[in-house]
């Protein structure tokens, strides 16, 4: 469960805190000259999120929904527009350049694309020692018997340290980029859609070992996915997100068993069913495409594509509001039934 | 941490672990860049030409059977034959040796040229696209202006204009040092036309370079390597540099022979390396008024120009082949 | 509702009961395909038999390098470049089109068989209008004049769920969403009211929410065309949810076919057992470990002597290792429907 706790009070059990991140991109030009003015793509609008050592956090939407954006500012990989991001109690954006690449060791990313994330030009072994020769972690004398040992803890065969990507399969290639992430002992790690890229069958290895690494190496993980099966796997607490917003945040067998807000819904709903099974699919579908960020719907976001929209939904945004203990939710039809308690 | 705890469950059944399947054939990316370069006739063709001028040009004063300036007036304009094998010019120069000499010439100022369009282009580019905004516009502009004009009318009007202005700056080292080399006429001829080409022949590495970063800025195994810790310095020595070598090396490759070509037309107008100095251009052009009468004035060095720029160009496609991962699949 | 496109005079919904009489609209045989590389000769196909009868959504199933694809390009006649089918036939209505010209199949891709993509960024023009692509096939194949195929074009944009088709008629692909540009593919596909319809994994690219409307966009398109269909994807969610009968492959061959149901719910081969295994679920024990498969698929360039799946199989024996198990009744009570090639079938 998510404790909105406050980060700069010392609570150490919440290490990564997020408060009312903005992270907004320069769009096309709104005219046709190159001096025309940008628009603004708000990827990521105001969010707020607490992740507790050990726990992982799923983050779940659809493409442009700016959860990729999230993870990426959390790292700093992409500075935010405003907001506070606190990693273990510091605040990542008021850090010198050179207290963040010293920070970095100690939280990591795993990528999506296993091909365009590992330089093709660089050994595999390489690649996995890389942040161990760059924070000077280990010494040269040491440095195989290190890379060995995290070969073998990803499932790879220690032999291959000086093979190139492109002499792996897809999966391997994200073991390599695992085992890349584990280097410098993190204690908190963002995987950003890290088995959408991979076959039926490796998905579910990757899965196996991000539980089993995550369990031995105590981690904490932001676990951003667009599948709902994938992160019920792997999460304790799940946040949906549509267009830079988090619509409803819970505990996973809290957020399956009864998600509270019309998207969430309908994202369940979309999920294939057998055709044998005992209530098939097609009790909620939405119509249209999610709107473009740089453009979003008056009132809330997700009005234009709700079932259950009212006057009042295009008008005014709901605001994420505890309906449940532990349960939130941005939406009139919960937040004023709250109210009205 | 304990790693040795940790038992992955899907090593492949009979310990085989993941991978295996491919152990037979390792072979590095420079491996399997030789591999198909060795396997492309035209690439190995161009290599091995390419080797014998490099061979001939080093060891041109001990394979010349006379000295290029040494002048016969009891055998003008023989035609091929034993003493001769490439017959003897109009001031009974043997051709054989000054074909010899005019390759030394040629491969000199082809290195000159493409190492140091090669260092300015890699500086340019790479500044460039790291600094983007209004400097890389500048710099694209001014890339885009060089190349808009005929090279070899730019390289003339350049070496036409130069020219004075190097001698002068020879005389006054020459004032300062006393070194001999600052007075001679060839020496100096050499490096306006050095000077010169590089002016034109430093946009084309500078473009692909500022281009090849540009993309690989966005390739997510930099920011990977970013996000491990490193700094700008970590990132450009141990990723860009080893990507963009590949294309380099082809387009150092073919702008090699393109400089041989140019400093020949050069010559051949009159414009390049001065007499006594051995160039084929030069040799092509004081051939020309007699090719009627005696044709293997041009044939010999035109000829050996010919097959020397083919050979660098098969051997340039053939490193493109076998060095850019791109246009491998095709 | 959605008019049937080319088939004049069917009554919606007949189809499905029509189709266990009619003969089926494909009929592949043995098919076998090869690509000769660097390394000696790919058997990317390999006895692959298959028939759809009208109406009829089969799936094509398995993971990367299965050879589905490579069969959906087989049945249009468009392998790349040095593939060639080795051996086998494929009877397309009651024609052998393999045995036709170029000239001849040229004719056929459209009224006959047509094709979805993954892609549709890639797979439409982007230099020519949306509504032009849709409509120049109608004249090309059905002689329609320019006015009256323009027509067409609109009212089949307006089947697809294109709101407002009339102005879509002359956008580009770029000015359209992604499940809005994939309808518009499926729109150029369906415009000479194809026999056969191949979707090649149509919405994996699609959000969840969009992949939804393209399931039941072509669930409506076959109950009112009849047209056959075949599914190729590597979910196993969307084959179950589609598909009356599926076809599972593992390195180019067919290892188990049935009905979806009976196949999904009692597989007979280890391979499927694992892909089902390895299939995230939205409910069910969350803590356990994934069944996974262990290992990787085998390179086609350097198959097993025996059994393909031999090296991952936790159930083989050795027997696997030596001799490749033809597809046969999986002797479960359900004779020739349910098939599976594996030596442990009668276990």
């Amino acid at each position: 469960m998510i404790t909105p706790g406050n980060p700069a009070s010392g609570l150490d059990d919440v290490i990564v805190s997020v408060r009312g991140l903005k992270t907004y991109y320069p769009g096309p030009h709104k005219g046709f000259w190159p001096w025309s003015g940008r628009l603004t793509v708000k990827a990521v609008d105001d969010v707020s999120l607490d992740i507790r050592r050990g726990q992982t956090l799923g983050l779940v939407g659809e493409s442009g929904c700016g959860k990729t954006t999230v993870g990426r500012s959390l790292l700093q990989l992409v500075r935010p527009t405003a907001g506070e991001v606190f990693f273990e109690g510091q605040d990542l954006r008021k850090l010198k350049d050179d207290e963040l690449y010293a920070l970095r060791k100690r939280m990591q990313i795993i990528f999506q694309d296993p091909y365009a994330s590992l330089d093709p030009r660089a050994t595999v072994g390489f690649t996995i020692s890389e942040g161990l020769l760059i924070h000077k972690l280990t010494s040269p004398a040491e440095l195989p018997d290190r890379v060995a040992d995290l070969m073998t803890t990803v499932g790879l065969n220690p032999a291959f340290e000086n093979r190139y990507p492109h002499e792996f399969s897809g999966g391997q290639r994200q073991r390599v980029g695992i085992a890349r992430a584990l280097a410098t002992n993190p204690t908190f790690i963002v995987g950003d859609e890290p088995i959408s890229a991979l076959d039926v069958s490796i998905q579910a290895q990757i899965i196996n070992l991000l539980r089993t690494l995550r369990d031995q190496l105590h981690l904490t993980m932001l676990f951003i996915s667009h599948d709902l099966r994938a992160v019920r796997y792997l999460s304790d607490d799940v946040a949906v997100m549509y267009l830079g917003k988090i619509v409803e945040m819970a505990g996973t067998d809290e957020l399956f068993a009864s998600p509270l807000h019309p998207y969430t819904q309908a994202l369940l709903g979309s999920t294939p069913k057998p055709s044998w099974s005992a209530d098939p699919a097609e009790a909620v579908m939405l119509t249209g495409d999610v709107p473009s960020p740089i453009n979003p719907p008056q009132g809330c976001y997700f009005s234009t594509r709700c079932p259950r929209v009212m006057a009042r939904c295009r008008e005014a945004q709901p605001a994420l509001v505890e309906a449940q203990p532990g349960h939130k939710v941005a939406c009139f039809l919960l937040s004023d039934a709250v109210n009205l308690v | 941490m304990d790693t040795s705890t940790i038992v992955p469950a899907d090593i492949s059944p009979g310990g085989a672990p993941a991978g295996a399947r491919r152990a037979k054939r390792s072979r590095s990316f420079w491996d399997d860049a030789w591999y198909k370069f060795r396997h492309n006739w035209a690439g190995m063709a161009g290599l091995t030409v390419f080797v014998l001028l490099c061979l001939a040009a080093i060891f041109a004063k001990q394979i010349a059977p006379y000295d290029y300036l040494e002048q016969d007036w009891t055998a003008i304009l023989q035609p091929p034959s034993a003493a001769h094998i490439m017959g003897t010019d109009d001031l009974g120069r043997d051709i054989f040796s000054r074909v010899l000499m005019g390759g030394r010439t040629a491969l000199m100022v082809a290195m000159a040229i493409s190492l140091t369009g090669a260092i300015v282009g890699l500086l340019v580019g790479a500044f460039s696209a790291f600094a983007g905004g209004k400097v890389d516009a500048l710099v694209v502009w001014v890339i885009d202006g060089v190349m808009t004009f005929p090279a070899i009318w730019l390289a003339a009007f350049v070496s036409v204009a130069t020219a004075p202005a190097l001698k002068n700056l020879a005389g006054s080292l020459y004032n300062a040092t006393g070194w001999e080399f600052l007075r001679n006429e060839v020496m100096i001829s050499y490096a306006v036309v050095v000077f010169a080409i590089g002016m034109i022949n430093w946009t084309w590495p500078a473009r692909l370079v500022r281009s090849q970063v540009l993309s690989l800025r966005e390739r997510e195994f930099i920011e990977a390597t970013l996000a491990l810790g490193a700094r700008p310095r970590w990132i450009i020595m141990k990723h860009l540099v080893p990507n963009v070598l590949g294309s380099m090396i082809v387009l150092v490759t073919l702008s090699f022979g393109n400089a041989m070509l140019f400093e020949s037309s050069l010559s051949y107008l009159g414009i390049g390396i001065r007499p006594p100095g051995a160039s084929w251009g030069a040799m092509i052009f004081q051939g020309m008024s007699k090719v009627r009468t005696h044709p293997y004035l041009v044939l010999a060095p035109g000829i050996t120009l010919a097959v020397v720029v083919l050979a660098l160009q098969f051997m340039g496609d053939a490193l493109n082949d076998a060095l850019n991962p791109k246009s491998r699949n095709k | 509702m959605i008019d049937a496109p080319s088939v004049k005079g069917f009554q919606p919904g007949t189809f499905a009961a029509q189709a266990r009489l009619e003969a089926p609209v494909l009929d592949v045989r043995d098919l076998q395909v090869q690509y000769p590389t660097r390394e000696g000769i790919v058997t990317a196909l390999d006895g692959l038999s298959m028939q759809v009868k009208a109406g009829e959504i089969v799936g094509l199933v398995g993971e990367s390098g299965c050879g589905k694809s490579t069969a959906a390009l087989s049945f249009m006649r468009l392998l790349p470049k040095p593939g060639r089918i080795a051996a086998g036939s494929i009877t397309l209505d009651g024609r052998d089109i393999l045995k036709l010209s170029e000239r001849e199949m040229r004719g056929l891709r459209g009224p006959s068989v047509a094709m979805i993509f993954q892609d549709a960024l890639t797979a439409l023009d982007p230099t020519m209008p949306v509504g032009k692509q849709i409509a120049e096939p109608l004249r090309l194949h059905k002689g329609l004049s320019g006015g009256a195929a323009r027509a067409r074009a609109i009212e089949l944009l307006g089947q697809v769920g294109i709101p407002d088709p009339e102005r879509r008629f002359g956008q580009y692909s770029h000015e359209f969403s992604g499940g809005m540009r994939q309808r518009a593919m499926i729109a150029v596909a369906l415009s000479c009211g194809p026999r056969l319809l191949i979707a090649d994994e149509p919405t994996t690219a699609l959000d969840v929410t969009v992949q939804r409307q393209i399931l039941r966009l072509i669930r409506e398109l076959r109950d009112t065309s009849g047209a056959a269909v075949v599914y190729i994807t590597h979910d196993v969610g969307v084959v179950a949810e589609l598909c009356a009968r599926v076809i599972v492959m593992y390195a180019g061959r067919a290892v188990e076919t049935g009905p979806t149901q009976r196949v999904f719910t009692a597989p007979a081969h280890p391979y499927t057992a694992g892909l089902l295994g390895s299939t995230l679920e939205l409910t069910g024990d969350r803590s356990l470990p994934l069944n996974a498969i262990p290992g990787l698929p085998p390179e086609l360039i350097d198959l097993p002597a025996g059994c393909a799946f031999a090296p991952r199989c936790p159930l083989a024996v050795r027997q696997c290792q030596e001799a490749r198990p033809a597809l046969e009744a999986a002797g479960d009570g359900h004779a020739v429907d349910h098939q599976v090639a594996c030596w442990l079938r009668e276990a």
